[in-house]
């Protein structure tokens, strides 16, 4: 309640717990994630109850050590938490063993992280296929020649990684996340290598597919103007929730974040 | 996954060269040993057949003495239906060619030209007495040719026989260097040794039915022609087969060698492909399915690297038989062939080496967490859980290991083998937690030197794992090399000073009844390849009621003398064990000798071979109340000094009751054996080293290659392009050097243990011997290897500029 944003804020006791169930993607409850232990000990996350909505896009932002990439990395099954509950789709995490959990991956979730994307040892097509082909799945060939088309990607598919430029590389990725129709795709500063042109493309990409596929969308992000293309805001500082901003332009979310001290 | 593994095979390839190469030499290794003991075996075979072509049957004979041969050669040939048989004798003699004589096989020709087998390429057949044949190979070595006599030194007699044609060389049942008409054979005496009679009759096998149930045969096995023939393919294959195991413990040396060399590479790739294995574990890929990939991968590498192999292997045995065949003529070699076990065994084995060095490996990168991807690289210590059970099975394997080599001497010598293969295995275990303790002990003194020193005692022990891996590859290599040199020098000095004991006197001349003539020691000592020359005195005295000559080793004779084993101190009567086995004399603690006056106490030992006398000290002849007179003549022969030809000469110069003794032409024997022995063990574990040196040189540019990024952080944090590659210099200085050390220290004691274990049994307690001047030419070029290896492809990194190192993926 530190914020002091002038658009909308709903106070982070809200951000859980008033949306019908079907409208939820994913849930976290009082999730904790400490590192160390004794003196050393660090709360990465200190108790987080949060919803992120479906067919949303959703911004994780927050100063660093905020905490930001560790709540990520819970939600998409990346990281066990110390303590609390994470359910996606309806799954919940914590009772599931590391097969489960990597099944779970690739069948709910898609990835798109700020560098290292691809196998470097791929072409641009089979690193779309991966995650099915890992899966012993068969594409849904319309929508890969959809995604294809739409993210221009149509004449690098025979081409590897190093081949392609960065904004090229990340709608490598976004086609990877997209292909499967998971229930959320979690993109972790995928701007963060990008110039502004790139950056756009790549936002614009993410957006639309929200907008025109329905696609669940959480982004880790530090930078406003990234935020600014997010149906939602989620505000973290030092593990905790600190507020939530909806629908913002680039400058609330510098005024909001300016508020958090960070 | 098939995408993942073709893409990440043709991605990575050229980081698994270096193994590749490893399996393709050891796999090609063992089937050139196969074709080449394949061609041995069909040139045995070959010639067996050609040696009875003329033969319908044989009987057995190599149990009977020559004489029985003979008879049972004349009874047969009398048998109905028996056209003609002979008694094929063979022996080991010494042959005169003019004024030399060699030490030759003499083989039987038969008087029945049916029998004869034997292709005449000059001059002609042998058909009368006294009349030799003569292989093309012994002919050309020793200068003789067609009309020449050779002087065949028998037992009771010495023929004469004159060469009437050169033959072609032949080994198998019956082949030898000079072949002498049966009669000839005859008269050399007992030194023949019979091998069969071989007969050839009128007609079929109711001929070989009816001699084989005939008195003539009685005690004796008759056999076909194709049976006998079978029979002595098999022994004679025996030996090559025996040959062909010895041959491939080496491979099995090489193997392990590429085992390891392959773990070591296959960590490192794995290393470096630590993000990538992570980001497909992210985007669904499970834990079975990355082993499974990496699994797929070992085994393509080994399919390839060992079809290869196969194929190499295949092209070496031809070259080796083609090149055996124009050097050395006189081997009978077929052509070169490998059965299918004797290619599916080597390609296995190769394809099992790889994928099982992949194991370990493989299974760390499974435990990869796929946040791994999102991080960087960190640096990996060992510590905690998984450092104590490294350490405690470095220790166990090393302990087991110590057990082997332990117990492992004389007839098991499989088990110290298996033992050092196993310790090495603990050794190579315990690295990663043993060179960055050492490294991190050793740091400090090169921090000392500035910067580049403090920078690089930093780097070497932040990444354990990573300098584990590179020392240990250049500690296979210098362990292997060290252990050689040292087993080598080892060996010779164990067996020189067993020499010194058995043959402690070159050669002598002794006057078993009367003194020598004066001025003797000045015509030996004229003679060529005669070093020293001492006169010694002596006398008769009784020892336990035995009379027997009694020499007096005064310092001038010691001289002459190798070693010190024969000397005798005062109070001692050393004992030639010529003499003891002449008189078939015993001796205790104490024996009673007696000169011309009371009976003395001394204490007898043995002295090896120093003629049929007693050895005593200075003044022991005057104290038993005789004097002693010039009796023998000593000499010690210069080095690679003929030895044959020396004792030859000498024994020209003796008297009429002289006697030559000394052990020279032994000596030289011995040595001659042992310099093929250890020429072919050096060029056998080669294949090993030069496996180990690919290794090396592959770890440590693949290690230099991984770190593109942090020295190009260095750079950007103002290192300057000298100083990194001074940086990278001392760095592998440190890894090189300490891998070098201990590589070693181990080295020299596995070469020790190895020559006490190969040596037990035969010589008692081996010598360990140093050669310090190769053991640091090993370790100087081995260090420098390294530092080569590491820095030329730095150069490349120190070329990149900092920001695109920094942005390398």
């Amino acid at each position: 309640m530190n914020s002091t944003s002038a658009a909308p804020l709903a106070p982070p006791a809200s951000a859980a717990g008033h949306l019908p169930a079907d409208a939820v993607a994913a849930r976290t409850r009082d999730l904790v994630k400490t590192y160390g232990r004794g003196d050393a000990l660090v709360h990465a996350l200190a108790g987080v109850d949060l919803e992120i909505e479906r067919a949303r896009l959703t911004a994780i932002m927050g100063p660093s050590g905020s905490g930001k990439s560790t709540l990520m990395h819970c939600l998409a099954g990346l990281d066990t938490p110390t303590s609390g509950d994470v359910s996606v789709a309806g799954i919940a995490l914590g009772s599931l063993d590391d097969n489960a959990l990597t099944r779970f991956r690739r069948e709910h979730v898609g990835f798109v992280f700020q560098a290292f994307n691809l196998i470097p040892t791929l072409t641009a097509r089979q690193n779309v296929l991966l995650p099915l082909e890992l899966a012993n799945r068969e594409p849904d060939w319309r929508r890969f020649d959809q995604l294809v088309d739409v993210l221009g990607l149509a004449d690098r598919l025979t081409h590897r990684p190093p081949e392609l430029s960065g904004g090229q590389q990340q709608r490598v990725a976004i086609a990877r996340a997209l292909l499967s129709s998971p229930e959320v795709v979690f993109a972790d500063e995928p701007t963060g290598n990008l110039d502004s042109r790139s950056s756009a493309e790549v936002l614009g990409f993410l957006r639309r597919s929200v907008d025109e596929l329905g696609q669940t969308v959480v982004m880790v992000t530090h930078e406003p103007s990234a935020a600014a293309y997010a149906d939602r805001v989620v505000l973290l500082r030092d593990g905790r929730l600190a507020g939530t901003l909806v629908r913002p332009s680039a400058d609330d979310v510098v005024a909001a974040i300016a508020g958090l001290g960070g | 996954m098939r995408t993942v593994l073709w893409g990440s095979l043709r991605g990575h390839a050229r980081r698994y060269v270096a193994a590749g190469v490893a399996i393709v030499m050891a796999v090609a290794f063992m089937v050139a040993v196969n074709a080449l003991s394949g061609a041995a075996r069909d040139g045995a075979r070959a010639e067996i057949v050609t040696q009875y072509a003329g033969a319908d049957a044989a009987v057995d004979m190599r149990d009977a003495g020559p004489a029985a041969a003979v008879q049972v050669a004349e009874q047969v040939s009398r048998v109905d239906g028996v056209e003609a048989a002979v008694a094929n004798r063979r022996t080991f003699l010494y042959v005169g060619v003019g004024p030399a004589r060699h030490l030759m096989s003499v083989g039987t020709v038969a008087a029945d030209e049916g029998l004869r087998w034997q292709e005449v390429v000059e001059g002609r057949p042998a058909d009368g007495r006294r009349e030799a044949l003569v292989s093309r190979s012994t002919a050309e070595r020793y200068g003789v040719a067609v009309g020449d006599v050779l002087r065949i030194e028998g037992d009771r007699t010495s023929p004469e026989v004159v060469v009437t044609g050169l033959v072609e060389s032949a080994g198998g049942a019956l082949g030898a260097s000079v072949y002498v008409d049966e009669q000839t054979v005859t008269a050399l005496g007992d030194l023949t040794s019979a091998v069969d009679v071989a007969v050839r009759t009128t007609g079929g096998e109711d001929v070989v039915a009816a001699l084989a149930d005939s008195a003539a045969v009685e005690g004796h096995t008759v056999m076909t022609r194709d049976a006998w023939v079978d029979e002595q393919i098999r022994s004679a294959t025996r030996d090559i087969d025996i040959l062909q195991r010895l041959v491939l413990v080496f491979a099995a040396v090489a193997a392990f060698v590429g085992a390891l060399v392959i773990a070591n590479t296959l960590t490192i790739v794995l290393a470096q492909r630590r993000q990538e294995l992570a980001l497909l574990r992210c985007v669904g890929a499970t834990r079975t399915q990355v082993v499974r990939a990496l699994r797929a991968e070992s085994l393509v590498l080994g399919v390839v690297a060992s079809a290869a192999g196969l194929v190499v292997g295949w092209g070496l045995g031809l070259a080796a038989v083609a090149a055996l065949k124009a050097w050395a003529s006189d081997l009978s070699l077929g052509a070169a062939s490998v059965t299918p076990v004797g290619m599916a065994v080597p390609f296995a084995l190769g394809v099992l080496v790889v994928v099982g060095a992949t194991v370990l490996p493989a299974r760390r990168v499974a435990r990869l967490a796929p946040l791994e991807a999102l991080r960087p690289h960190e640096t990996t210590g060992l510590d905690g859980r998984a450092g104590r059970v490294r350490a405690a099975a470095g220790v166990l394997l090393v302990a087991a290991g110590a057990a082997g080599l332990a117990v492992g001497t004389g007839d098991r010598l499989v088990l110290g083998l298996g033992g050092g293969m196993l310790s090495f295995l603990g050794v190579v275990v315990l690295a990663p937690l043993v060179i960055p303790a050492v490294l991190r002990a050793v740091g400090p003194l090169v921090g000392r030197t500035g910067v580049a020193g403090r920078l690089a005692a930093g780097n070497v022990v932040r990444n354990s794992r990573r300098t584990a891996s590179s020392s240990t590859a250049l500690l296979v290599g210098v362990t292997l090399i060290t252990t050689v040199v040292v087993g080598s020098a080892s060996l010779r000095t164990t067996v020189d000073r067993d020499l010194d004991e058995s043959y402690a006197l070159d050669v002598g001349l002794v006057a078993s009844e009367n003194p020598l003539p004066a001025g003797i020691d000045r015509d030996v000592a004229a003679l060529d390849g005669v070093e020293a020359v001492a006169v010694v005195t002596g006398a008769p005295i009784t020892m336990d009621g035995h009379t027997m000559l009694a020499l007096e080793v005064d310092d001038a004779a010691a001289a002459v003398l190798r070693g010190d084993h024969a000397v005798p101190a005062p109070g001692e009567i050393v004992i030639g064990v010529e003499l003891s086995s002449a008189r078939d004399l015993s001796y205790g603690e104490t024996a009673a000798v007696r000169g011309s006056g009371d009976v003395v106490t001394m204490r007898p030992r043995g002295g090896g071979s120093v003629g049929e006398v007693v050895l005593v000290a200075p003044g022991t002849l005057g104290g038993l109340g005789v004097s002693g007179e010039p009796r023998a003549v000593w000499a010690r022969g210069a080095d690679g000094a003929p030895a044959e030809q020396v004792m030859a000469d000498v024994a020209t110069l003796a008297p009429a009751d002289g006697q030559v003794v000394g052990g020279l032409s032994q000596r030289g024997w011995v040595a001659l054996q042992l310099d093929v022995l250890l020429a072919v063990t050096v060029g056998l574990l080669a294949v090993a080293v030069l496996i180990a040196a690919v290794g090396m040189a592959g770890a440590l540019s693949l290690s230099v290659l991984e770190r593109t990024r942090e020295n190009a952080l260095l750079r950007a944090l103002g290192l300057s392009r000298r100083g990194l590659r001074a940086t990278l210099g001392a760095e592998a200085l440190l890894m090189a050097g300490v891998g070098a050390v201990l590589g070693t220290a181990l080295g020299t004691a596995y070469g020790w243990l190895g020559v006490r274990a190969a040596t037990a049994g035969l010589i008692e307690d081996a010598g360990l011997s140093v050669p310090w001047g190769q053991v640091a030419i090993v370790l100087t070029a081995a260090t420098l290897t390294g530092l080569a290896a590491s820095v030329l492809p730095a150069r490349r990194s120190t070329r990149v500029a900092p920001a695109e190192g920094i942005a390398t993926l």
